[in-house]
């Protein structure tokens, strides 16, 4: 009995549940039933649903906005031959969207516009769709019968049933019966298509009138039978019959509300059942008879459409017996006003003047012709700008360009394994050629191509069947080549096994990739070329060269930088005013230079400091100093400064490096050595040049980090916390695969140049400029094939420590974490590597924005704010981020929508820690982040991990306003700055305070420290979001 | 079937589910314009007003199936009852009601009464009606003339009475489906479920 009892409870809650479920999800178009505007075709329930959650929360609000922008903008750059469509859709998803009608829909004006616009196009008369259109447009109007009538007269829709279907509906509707009947006829006899439905919509027609006539035959003697469809007000209007007047109560009263479906409730009110209770004999109805009266005059022909809503400024006909004229009887005679002016100033559109008749007109009917595309700009139901054309334009070419991409790539992979059958197939013939005795000797005489291949595809068919089914990849592995694992990698082998030494030199190396037979790929060399022409950029690769050796860091993503920044041409749109203006171009006016390009290319050429030289030196002098013992070598350099101060700046960087260790002195060599080559310019020698400095980077950094470890060995056996294999032994715990959007490959790494489509199963992304690169990861902007904005992190590790920190980020901080960090990541593992994308749109690292512009006080302390709040949320879920500089900080782009979003993102989180998977460490000591403060003694070896974000942000911060690197001395057993703040100048208080409360947050905890520290600053500056980030966006 | 008492028993439920599909069946006959309006009355049932057909044959029709269904629903070996709309015409399935019958066969044993009242239960009914009449909102207009056909899906080993034949499920291609209430009398449990064409739009 217990037992049966508790069952029984069991299933009491679940049903509970999902009544609970249901009330919350699924009832929403319940409650807002009286809303919805019932559709012919039905609606779809998930378009429901969402318009109405839109409603509720305004979540959906701008993914509703983006549809709807995608189709503004598609009615403006659709080329094709048939531009209804997109009205077509367009129309039918707003039906669908806004289920309540209303103004924000803009249905009325959609369709007025789609009407209107393709008055003139006979080709579409008798186009279902458009006689569709018509027929909404008439139902949305106030009066359809004009629409109907001019439509007729038009010939639009003459040959559809439909049109005919929803005349005589309306003419039903409004009780004339007979003319709804010939309506009917006169359709089938046009032979309207398709005919059955309209002779099966005529059938239930007549069925409808007779069952009418019969049922009130036969109820006309019992008044009070227990009928439900009794109209109330047919008793008003026999009220009204006694009267003197012999009219009935007016149709429309009834009309409007009674649907013209063919079945439902709606028939309990037919206007027909209406009348002939008043009067049983149809045919004698007086008012009907006047209804069909009023239709006895032909029409004329209309000159134009009709309207579909009373618009303003129209005096409606009224009577004019009783219009006395106004007498003015003060001095005997009467003044005679001039007849029925408005009372009112009519509104006329500029566009609306009537042609003044003055002799210098002599052709009025010569329109005034914009010298803009002004259709364009306004033909939707919402206006565009310039601006958003143009937009829309490039991003169809980008899309076309990436496709055009694809495509080519595909004809590349099929004529792979064309040569690969053919090869394989001629391996066969060999082989039966020798069958007998001399099979060894035939081996040996064949090329290694063959053998390889051989070994990599077992046998003949399974090799077809992998090419069909594995698409893009086999291509992947070939460019691949360069990681020296695939399959294919003979065919670079036999070509250029004698150049290319070292697989990891090829993959750094976009020159030497040109000497692989595969052609095709040398896109990305052959779009650096013209870049390189410019002279100044070839410098900066060498003045950035010392660095590299001071931070292991950021020694390869400043090297590689310039290409980046170099490429920013390449990212310009050629701003084509073709683009906008087409056939308005005024020929007349001077030469303006077509393209943007060319224009900024010729000013980049005119003007010496081209921004990029600043920037260098900029950061130059902000790391300088970021290491004690770097610090010496800073002040010599800046002791040396003055001296060189009139020599070429691409040679500045290299004659510092002098001061420094025998590692850099390595670099001094290339870095003269791209001196010379920006002396000749020579193109090759460019080219060339800039791969040796890649190829000497790794090394660089390696005998780096080997110096940076000697001392920290001896000090301890500490662990690095973030290496790779204490990354790889954590996430052995957890099971990644289980985790959304991370997808497991069987196949190395595919390379990722700038510029080149990366292709992943079900998604394609373009590599757009890079962010960071080191020997362990490089990050990229870039876009997936819908234009999304992604970063992609590409680590050279199989470790995908990102996506676990950003799926923790999430799992743990919920909806907070959207702010300071992307919504969407995915993650791809591959057997050597792993690419991690987040989405989001950037402008770039907050290093590249203040290297183009000082912050001003009160937008650095909004970015303080939020940092501290970013990093808040880190430690409150036990994540240390480990990496804070202006470097991995990115600022986010603005679209307009985001009220409440930050500025600030945290991308890259290679040097995370997540304390709850590791628990082991519990101090600072091993991370690489923390060893420069661990020799400066900021940091004990015993401190919490956490301390580390607070130096990183403190490190931020003083980069931020004084754009050099903070030097720090110890005064009364406190961490001070080693100078005063300079550039500050509002509130050097609050800065002092923020200073000292950072850095020696004692035994506190980091997340208090942080929120203390968040008052401090909100409570000094009272910003507004808005204006910060306006300037941030500049 | 005892008002005045708390609980509800096996026979009970039965009754009051058969009672639901009797109204419910000619609810949805009349909401969607199956039959004439005309040969509709009006009846006052859970605290609303209800329609019922005036049409002998086909009021025969349904007291037979819900005679029959009242057996099942008491053997609770019934699983779903489905109401199929079809072109008359073309005979394309157009709209396909679907309710999904739990039994609990534990019942059937113990014979103690459950806990729930009639009215908690007629609430319940009353929601499950009122959201089948608001599902024009959504439901596409029946545009052509159309019939209905009652499917009844058993146990599997149960014989087929007289003048019922075994059927395949016609069911929609391409449709869209709107999960509606569900009610329970704690024996029986109906959950209701709309499917139609779905349209073409985006």
């Amino acid at each position: 009995m217990d037992a049966i009892a508790f069952v029984h409870i069991c299933a009491f809650t679940v049903v509970f549940d999902q009544c609970s479920i249901m009330a919350e999800g699924e009832a929403e178009w319940e409650l807002c039933k009286e809303n919805i505007q019932p559709l012919r075709q039905g609606r779809a329930i998930s378009a429901l649903h969402q318009a109405l959650s839109q409603q509720q929360e305004g979540s959906n609000y701008t993914a509703i906005q983006q549809t709807r922008q995608a189709f503004e903008s598609e009615l403006r750059i659709y080329s094709g031959d048939d531009p209804l469509d997109v009205w077509d859709r367009y129309i039918r998803w707003t039906q669908q969207t806004y289920p309540q009608g209303g103004k924000e829909s803009n249905l009325s004006l959609l369709l007025e516009r789609a009407v209107m616009l393709f008055a003139d196009e006979k080709k579409y008369y008798n186009d279902i769709r458009y006689v569709s259109l018509w027929i909404k447009f008439a139902e949305n109007s106030t009066e359809p019968m004009d629409l109907y009538t001019y439509m007729h007269g038009q010939g639009i829709g003459i040959m559809q049933a439909a049109f005919y279907i929803a005349w005589s509906e309306e003419f039903e509707k409004r009780g004339n019966l007979k003319k709804a009947d010939s309506t009917y006829q006169e359709g089938i006899k046009c032979g309207a298509e398709p005919c059955d439905k309209l002779q099966q919509y005529h059938k239930a027609f007549q069925a409808r009138v007779s069952r009418q006539v019969a049922l009130n035959m036969t109820n006309g003697g019992q008044e009070d039978s227990p009928e439900p469809a009794q109209p109330q007000r047919s008793s008003l209007a026999s009220l009204k019959h006694k009267g003197k007047k012999k009219a009935i109560a007016p149709i429309n009263r009834t009309g409007a509300s009674v649907s013209h479906h063919a079945r439902g409730l709606s028939l309990n009110l037919p206007a027909a059942s209406h009348h002939a209770q008043n009067s049983q004999i149809m045919v004698f109805d007086e008012n009907q008879a006047a209804v069909a009266e009023s239709f006895e005059p032909k029409p004329e022909q209309w000159l134009a459409p009709p309207v579909a809503k009373a618009k303003e400024n129209e005096l409606m006909p009224e009577k004019w017996s009783n219009v006395k004229m106004p007498q003015k009887s003060k001095f005997g005679h009467s003044m005679v006003m001039p007849p029925s002016k408005p009372n009112f100033q009519p509104f006329v559109e500029e566009s609306d003047h009537p042609p003044a008749v003055t002799p210098c007109k002599i052709n009025p009917a010569a329109r005034e012709q914009s010298m803009y595309c002004k259709e364009l700009l306004l033909s939707g139901a919402t206006e565009f700008c310039f601006e958003e054309l143009r937009a829309e334009r490039y991003r169809k070419k980008l899309a076309q360009d990436l496709e055009d991409k694809e495509a080519k790539l595909r004809r590349v992979k099929d004529e792979l394994w064309r040569q690969i059958e053919e090869k394989q197939r001629l391996l066969l013939e060999k082989s039966h050629e020798a069958d007998a005795g001399h099979q060894a000797q035939h081996y040996v005489a064949e090329s290694d191509a063959i053998q390889h291949v051989e070994h990599s595809l077992p046998g003949p068919s399974s090799s077809v069947s992998q090419g069909s089914t594995t698409g893009f990849k086999v291509f992947d592995e070939s460019v691949a080549s360069s990681s020296g694992i695939c399959p294919l990698k003979v065919y670079r082998d036999t070509d250029s096994a004698d150049s290319v030494p070292e697989p990891e030199m090829i993959q750094k190396n976009e020159g030497e990739s040109k000497a692989t037979p595969f052609t095709v790929f040398d896109e990305s060399a052959i779009c650096e070329q013209p870049q390189d022409v410019v002279p100044m950029v070839l410098s900066k690769p060498s003045a950035r060269k010392p660095l590299c050796a001071i931070r292991k860091l950021q020694g390869d993503a400043l090297a590689t930088r310039p290409p980046s920044e170099s490429d920013c041409l390449e990212g310009i749109e050629p701003l084509n005013e073709d683009a906008i203006i087409g056939s308005y171009r005024n020929n007349t006016l001077c030469h303006i230079p077509d393209d943007t390009c060319d224009f900024a290319r010729a000013a980049q050429l005119a003007s010496t400091p081209f921004s990029g030289g600043q920037n260098h030196r900029l950061s130059l002098s902000m790391e300088g100093g970021l290491a004690e013992d770097v610090r010496e070598a800073g002040a010599s350099t800046s002791k040396d400064v003055p001296t060189f101060t009139n020599t070429q700046p691409g040679f500045e960087g290299a004659l510092r490096v002098k001061k420094l260790s025998p590692i850099q002195e390595a670099s001094l060599e290339d870095g003269s050595c791209s001196g010379s080559s920006v002396s000749s310019s020579s193109l090759s020698g460019a080219s060339s040049m800039r791969a040796m400095n890649l190829s000497i980077i790794p090394e660089l950094g390696s005998s780096e980090a080997a110096q940076n470890n000697e001392p920290n060995a001896s000090e301890t056996e500490m662990e690095d916390p973030t290496s790779e294999a204490v990354r790889r032994r954590a996430l052995e715990k957890i099971d990644l695969s289980s985790f959304p959007n991370f997808h497991k490959k069987t196949e190395p790494l595919p390379t990722v140049n700038e510029h080149e489509v990366l292709s992943t199963d079900d998604e394609a992304f373009v590599i757009l400029s890079g962010i960071i690169s080191n020997d362990s990861y490089t990050m990229h902007f870039g876009q997936t094939k819908c234009c999304e904005n992604v970063v992609m992190k590409v680590d050279l590790h199989p470790v995908p420590w990102d996506f676990y920190i950003k799926t923790q980020l999430r799992n743990r901080l919920g909806s907070d974490s959207n702010k300071y960090f992307s919504e969407q990541s995915r993650c791809f593992l591959y057997e050597d590597g792993c690419i991690t994308v987040s989405w989001g749109h950037y402008q770039g690292t907050l290093q590249e924005c203040l290297a183009k512009s000082p912050l001003p006080e009160n937008v650095a302390a909004l970015l303080v704010i939020e940092l501290l709040e970013l990093v808040g949320q880190m430690h409150s879920c036990r994540l240390v981020h480990g990496d804070l500089r202006p470097n991995t900080l990115l600022l986010r782009h603005r679209t307009g929508f985001e009220g409440l979003e930050s500025a600030l993102r945290a991308v890259d989180f290679s040097h995370s820690l997540d304390l709850d998977l590791q628990p082991e460490v519990t101090s600072v000591l091993g991370h690489p982040g923390a060893q420069v403060f661990l020799r400066q003694g900021v940091l004990s070896p015993s401190s919490s991990p956490y301390q580390m974000d607070l130096l990183g942000i403190a490190e931020t911060v003083h980069v931020m306003l004084e754009k050099r690197s903070m030097q720090l001395v110890c005064k009364d057993s406190e961490w001070v700055l080693a100078e005063d703040l300079e550039v500050v100048s509002g509130s050097p208080d609050v800065w002092r305070d923020f200073f000292s409360m950072i850095l020696n947050p004692g035994t506190r905890s980091t997340v208090s420290v942080l929120s203390e520290l968040q008052q401090l600053m909100k409570k000094h500056f009272n910003y507004s979001i808005e204006d910060e980030l306006a300037f941030i966006h500049e | 079937m005892s008002s005045t008492l708390k609980g509800i028993t096996l026979k009970g439920s039965a009754e009051l589910v058969a009672e639901f599909f009797s109204f419910g069946i000619n609810s949805i006959l009349y909401q969607r314009g199956i039959y004439p309006p005309e040969t509709f009355t009006r009846v006052t049932q859970y605290d609303m007003s209800l329609y019922l057909t005036t049409d002998t044959k086909l009021k025969n029709y349904l007291t037979n199936v819900v005679t029959q269904l009242k057996d099942w629903l008491f053997d609770c070996t019934v699983q779903k009852l489905v109401l199929v709309i079809t072109c008359l015409e073309t005979n394309e399935v157009l709209e396909r009601w679907q309710f999904d019958i739990e039994c609990d066969k534990t019942a059937k044993q113990s014979s103690g009464p459950r806990e729930k009242s009639i009215k908690a239960i007629q609430e319940e009914i009353r929601s499950v009606i009122r959201q089948v009449t608001a599902t024009v909102t959504f439901l596409p207009l029946l545009e052509t003339a159309c019939a209905f056909d009652l499917l009844i899906y058993t146990d599997k080993d149960l014989e087929v009475p007289e003048k019922w034949e075994e059927s395949g499920p016609q069911t929609i291609a391409n449709s869209e489906e709107v999960r509606l209430r569900t009610f329970t009398t704690t024996i029986h449990k109906v959950q209701s479920m709309v499917a139609y064409k779905r349209t073409d739009c985006l």
